[in-house]
C-alpha cells in the first residue's frame, strides 16, 4: 500500500511560492482590512455629520429666531436646538444614528453634493445588516460552521476535540459535504480507510461534481486495495477538473502499485503537458522522500472563505453586535426597513419649499431665502448670481461696491476656513462648500486614526504566524494624518485669486 | 434696432442688463396677462415708466392717503390742469399745498414698487424699441439700472423672511420702549427703521403708517417686522384702544407663559426620552460576543504556538510528521 501525503494543493501556494498564504491567515487578513474599513467607514461618517452640525447650526439658530419672532428668550431657542441637535443621546443610538438625524434635520441646508453624500449613507444604511453579516463571517472563524476544524483535521492538527466536533456535525448537518471529507481525510490519514469510503460515498452523493471528494475515495479505496475502484474514481476526479496533474499523479501512482509502468507514465506524461513545472515538483519530492504517496487536496481556500458566510448561531449573533455598535435601537434585520423610512423621509423633506431655510451665498456671505444655485450646486444668492451670468467687461461703481463685498467675504471666509482646517482636516473644506473634498479627507483621516490606534490589528491568526505588522500600520497612519496637517496648512480650501 | 421675446426665455433681470450695458436709449415694453409697462431708458439708464393699469398719476393717489395732500384740494387741481397748462403737482406745488420732496418720496416708491412687481414675472412679453422715446405720461426719475436690479434682487431674496412675519395691516403699532442709540447700534436700525419707529404714535394702524412713511410697503413692513423682532414696538387689534393696558398685560402674560411652555416642553421630552429611551450612556456596551471571538482567536494561536505549529508547515505534505 501507497502513503498518502497531503498537499495544500490551492495555485495560491505554488504562485505565492513559500509565503504562508493559507487560510486562517487570509481570513484574518481580509478581516482586518473588512474591520478597518468599518470604523473608518463609521467614523468618517460620523466626523461629516459633526462638521455638518457645526456648519449648519447657525442657519438653524436664525431660522429658529425667525420662526419665534422674538417672543422666545435666545436662551430657551438654544437649549432646544442643543437638544434636537444631540437627542439621539438619550436613545440607545450609535454613531450612525447621530449621522442620519442630522442629515434629516439640516437636509434643507445641505448643498446639491452634502446630499449626494446623504443619499450614498442611507444606501449603505439599508446594506449595513449584510455589511455586517460579513464582518460577522469575518470575525466568527474559529467558531462558526466548523471551517477551523475542517482546516485542522485536513491539516493534520486535528485535536480529539475537532474530530468530535466534526463527528457532531456531519450528524446534524447531513448536507455538508466540507466535514464528511474533512472527517474521511483524518480517517485515511489514521489508516481507518472503510470509515473513510462511507463517508466519502455520503460526500460524493451530496456534491458529485466535486473533483477532490473523488481523489479522496480513491485514495481510501486504494488504501483497502481496490486499486481497479480507485482507478475508476481518480479518473472521475481528473474528468471533472481536466486542468489538475494531482488527479493524474494519482492515477499514475495506481498504475504503479498494479504494475502498470506504461500507463503509469502516460498519466504522468499528460499531468506534464498540463502544468510540467508542477509535475516536476511532485515527482522530485518523490525521489528526495524516497516514498511513493498518494496527493490530497485541502478545501480552497476561497471555498472556506466563503464557508464562513453560511448563517449560523454564532454569526448571526456576532453581526447583531457588529450592527448594534454604530446602530442599536433597531434589530440588524430592519436595517432595509431603516433606510427605505429615511430615504422617504428625505424625499418628502425636499419637497419643504427652499425659501422655508436660510440660506447663506457662497459667493458674498448675505443670507438669502429665494436665491438659486450656482453650477456647482453650492447656494447664491440672486444679485450674485446676476453677476456671475453678466458680462464682466462693464464693471461700474455700483457693481463695484458689491465685488468689493464678494472680495471682502472671500478674505474672511479663506481666513476662518484655513483655521478649521488645521483644527481637523476636512471641516475647512466642507464649510467653504467644497464638499468632495473635505469628504475625501475626512475618510482618509478617520481612516489614518483607526491605524494608529489600532494597528489594523482587530482579529489574531488563530494559526501562529511570525507575521505582525501593527507597528508600520500604526506609523503608517501617523504618518498619514501628518501629511494631512501639512497639506491643510499649505493648501487651505479656499484660494484667493482663483 | 428692435428686441421682442418671451419672458421665459429672457427673464427681466438679463433684458435689463443687456439695456445697461449697450447704454441703450428706447422704450421696454413689458407685457403680461395683468398689465402692459413701459419703461424708459437713456444711455441705458431708467428714465421712467408707465403702466397701464393706472387710471390717473399714481402718486396723487399715495400722497392723498398719506394725508400729504386732501381730497378738494387734489380734485381742484386736476380741474385746473387744463386751464393752467400744467399738472396738478405743479399746481399743488406753487400754491404751497405739497412739498417736492413728497412728490419725489412718491415717485419712488410708485417706480419701486412697479419694478418689484415686474422683476417677479415669470410670463409674460418684452419689446425694446431704441427709437421712439416719447415719455409723455411717464414717471420720470434717473435710476442706474443696474443699482435697480441689485436692490429688486436682494428684496425679492429676502421677501420669504418678512412675509410670514408682516402684521394684519389694520392693527395699531405701538412703542414699547423709547428708541435709543444703543437699539440702533444693537439691531442695527436702518434709516427707514427708525422713520418708521418716528411714524407710530399709538393710534395709526400699520397701513396708516406704512402710507404716512412714503417708504415702498417692501421697506415699510421690513422695518416693522425688524421692529417688532427687536421687542420695540407691539401691534394690537385696531379698536383694542382702551383695552391696551390689559392687551399689553395680557400679551405679556401670554408671552411669559409661551417662554415657561418652551421650557416645560424641553425638560418633558428629556425625562420622557431618559425614562424610555434606555441611553446608551447608561449602558456603555462593551460587545462580549466579539470580544469572545478575538480572545478564543488569541487562545488558539497561544495553543499551537506552545506545540511549536507554525505556517510554513501547513503547506506541506503529513509525510515527516
Amino acid at each position: 500500500m501507497l502513503d498518502v501525503a497531503f498537499l495544500s494543493s490551492g495555485k495560491l501556494i505554488s504562485s505565492f511560492k513559500e509565503l504562508p498564504v493559507v487560510w486562517p491567515l487570509t481570513a484574518t487578513v481580509l478581516g482586518d482590512v473588512y474591520l478597518l474599513l468599518l470604523a473608518s467607514v463609521i467614523l468618517a461618517c460620523f466626523l461629516i455629520g459633526i462638521c455638518l452640525t457645526f456648519k449648519y447650526i447657525p442657519y438653524l439658530l436664525t431660522d429658529f429666531r425667525n420662526a419665534s419672532s422674538g417672543e422666545i428668550p435666545e436662551l430657551a431657542l438654544k437649549l432646544w436646538l442643543a437638544f434636537l441637535v444631540v437627542f439621539p443621546i438619550l436613545l440607545d443610538a450609535g454613531p450612525l444614528w447621530y449621522v442620519l438625524w442630522w442629515f434629516i434635520l439640516f437636509w434643507g441646508y445641505t448643498n446639491r453634493a452634502e446630499r449626494h453624500f446623504a443619499v450614498v449613507f442611507v444606501v449603505l444604511v439599508m446594506l449595513s445588516g449584510w455589511i455586517a453579516h460579513v464582518g460577522g463571517g469575518l470575525v466568527t472563524i474559529t467558531k462558526a460552521n466548523a471551517s477551523k476544524e475542517i482546516f485542522l483535521a485536513e491539516h493534520g492538527f486535528e485535536s480529539a476535540r475537532d474530530i468530535e466536533v466534526l463527528s457532531s456535525w456531519v450528524r446534524t448537518h447531513a448536507g455538508d459535504a466540507e466535514p464528511m471529507n474533512a472527517l474521511a481525510m483524518a480517517e485515511i490519514k489514521r489508516k481507518n480507510f472503510t470509515e473513510a469510503v462511507t463517508l466519502l460515498n455520503q460526500t460524493s452523493n451530496i456534491e458529485p461534481t466535486n473533483a477532490r471528494f473523488y481523489n479522496h475515495m480513491g485514495i481510501a479505496l486504494a488504501g483497502i486495495g481496490k486499486y481497479k475502484e480507485a482507478l475508476t474514481a481518480f479518473t472521475n476526479a481528473a474528468a471533472i477538473d481536466s486542468k489538475s496533474v494531482i488527479y493524474l499523479y494519482n492515477i499514475s501512482k495506481v498504475y504503479l502499485a498494479t504494475y502498470n509502468i506504461y500507463e503509469a507514465e502516460q498519466a504522468i506524461n499528460r499531468a506534464s503537458a498540463i502544468d510540467p513545472e508542477r509535475t516536476s515538483a511532485l515527482l522530485s519530492q518523490e525521489q528526495k522522500d524516497k516514498k511513493v504517496r498518494f496527493i490530497m487536496e485541502a478545501v480552497p481556500t476561497v471555498k472556506l472563505l466563503a464557508r464562513q458566510m453560511r448563517p449560523s448561531e454564532e454569526l448571526r449573533a456576532a453581526a447583531d453586535e457588529l450592527w448594534y455598535i454604530p446602530f442599536g435601537i433597531l434589530k440588524r434585520g430592519h436595517a432595509v426597513w431603516l433606510g427605505l423610512a429615511a430615504l422617504i423621509l428625505l424625499y418628502l423633506l425636499g419637497h419643504v419649499p427652499s425659501e422655508k431655510y436660510t440660506k447663506i451665498c457662497d459667493r458674498c456671505g448675505n443670507s438669502f431665502y429665494v436665491g438659486t444655485t450656482s453650477k456647482q450646486g453650492h447656494p447664491m444668492c440672486l444679485q450674485c448670481n446676476w453677476l456671475d451670468v453678466k458680462s464682466k467687461k462693464h464693471v461700474n461703481t455700483i457693481l463695484q461696491h458689491k465685488l468689493e463685498e464678494i472680495k471682502a467675504y472671500r478674505i474672511a471666509n479663506r481666513q476662518r476656513t484655513s483655521k478649521m482646517e488645521l483644527i481637523l482636516p476636512g471641516l475647512g473644506s466642507l464649510i467653504a462648500n467644497r464638499t468632495s473634498r473635505g469628504i475625501g479627507w475626512l475618510f482618509i483621516l478617520s481612516a489614518a486614526l483607526i491605524m494608529a490606534v489600532t494597528g489594523g490589528g482587530f482579529m489574531h491568526v488563530f494559526f501562529p504566524t511570525d507575521l505582525d505588522i501593527r507597528i508600520y500600520v500604526r506609523l503608517a497612519g501617523l504618518a498619514i494624518i501628518g501629511l494631512m496637517y501639512w497639506r491643510a496648512y499649505k493648501s487651505p480650501p479656499i484660494r484667493l485669486g482663483a | 434696432m428692435a428686441l421682442l421675446g418671451t419672458l421665459k426665455g429672457f427673464g427681466v433681470t438679463e433684458i435689463f442688463q443687456l439695456i445697461s450695458q449697450q447704454m441703450k436709449t428706447g422704450s421696454l415694453v413689458l407685457t403680461s396677462q395683468n398689465a402692459k409697462v413701459v419703461i424708459a431708458f437713456m444711455d441705458g439708464m431708467i428714465q421712467g415708466l408707465t403702466s397701464d393699469k393706472w387710471e390717473m398719476d399714481p402718486r396723487a393717489d399715495i400722497l392723498l392717503k398719506g394725508g400729504f395732500i386732501n381730497e378738494k384740494e387734489l380734485k381742484a387741481a386736476f380741474e385746473n390742469e387744463k386751464k393752467n397748462q400744467a399738472q396738478w403737482h405743479e399746481i399743488l406745488i406753487s400754491k404751497g399745498k405739497l412739498q417736492q420732496t413728497f412728490l419725489d418720496k412718491a415717485t419712488q416708491v410708485v417706480i419701486r414698487t412697479t419694478l418689484l412687481d415686474v422683476f417677479q414675472w415669470g410670463e409674460g412679453i418684452y419689446r425694446f424699441e431704441d427709437w421712439d422715446l416719447n415719455t409723455e405720461g411717464f414717471l420720470t426719475c434717473n435710476l442706474p439700472t443696474e443699482a435697480v436690479i441689485l436692490d429688486t434682487l436682494r428684496s425679492i431674496d429676502e421677501w420669504p423672511l418678512i412675509k410670514p412675519k408682516i402684521p394684519p395691516v389694520e392693527y395699531c403699532p405701538v412703542t414699547i420702549t423709547p428708541l435709543t442709540e444703543e437699539h440702533v447700534r444693537i439691531y442695527d436700525l436702518s434709516g427707514v427703521d427708525t422713520h418708521i419707529f418716528d411714524l407710530i404714535d399709538g393710534d395709526k394702524s400699520v397701513e396708516m403708517v406704512v402710507r404716512e412713511s412714503l417708504e415702498t410697503p417692501y421697506d415699510a413692513l421690513h422695518a416693522f417686522v425688524r421692529l417688532m423682532d427687536a421687542g420695540l414696538v407691539e401691534v394690537f387689534p385696531r379698536g383694542a384702544k382702551d383695552q391696551r393696558a390689559v392687551s399689553l398685560a395680557k400679551v405679556t402674560f401670554l408671552r411669559y407663559l409661551k417662554v415657561a411652555a418652551v421650557y416645560a416642553s424641553l425638560i418633558l421630552c428629556i425625562t420622557a426620552l431618559l425614562l424610555v429611551g434606555n441611553p446608551r450612556v447608561f449602558h456603555l456596551f462593551n460587545a462580549p460576543t466579539l470580544k469572545a471571538q478575538f480572545q478564543d482567536q488569541r487562545q488558539l494561536a497561544e495553543r499551537y504556538a506552545t506545540l511549536g505549529i507554525t505556517p510554513s508547515a501547513l503547506g506541506k505534505d503529513t509525510y515527516g510528521r
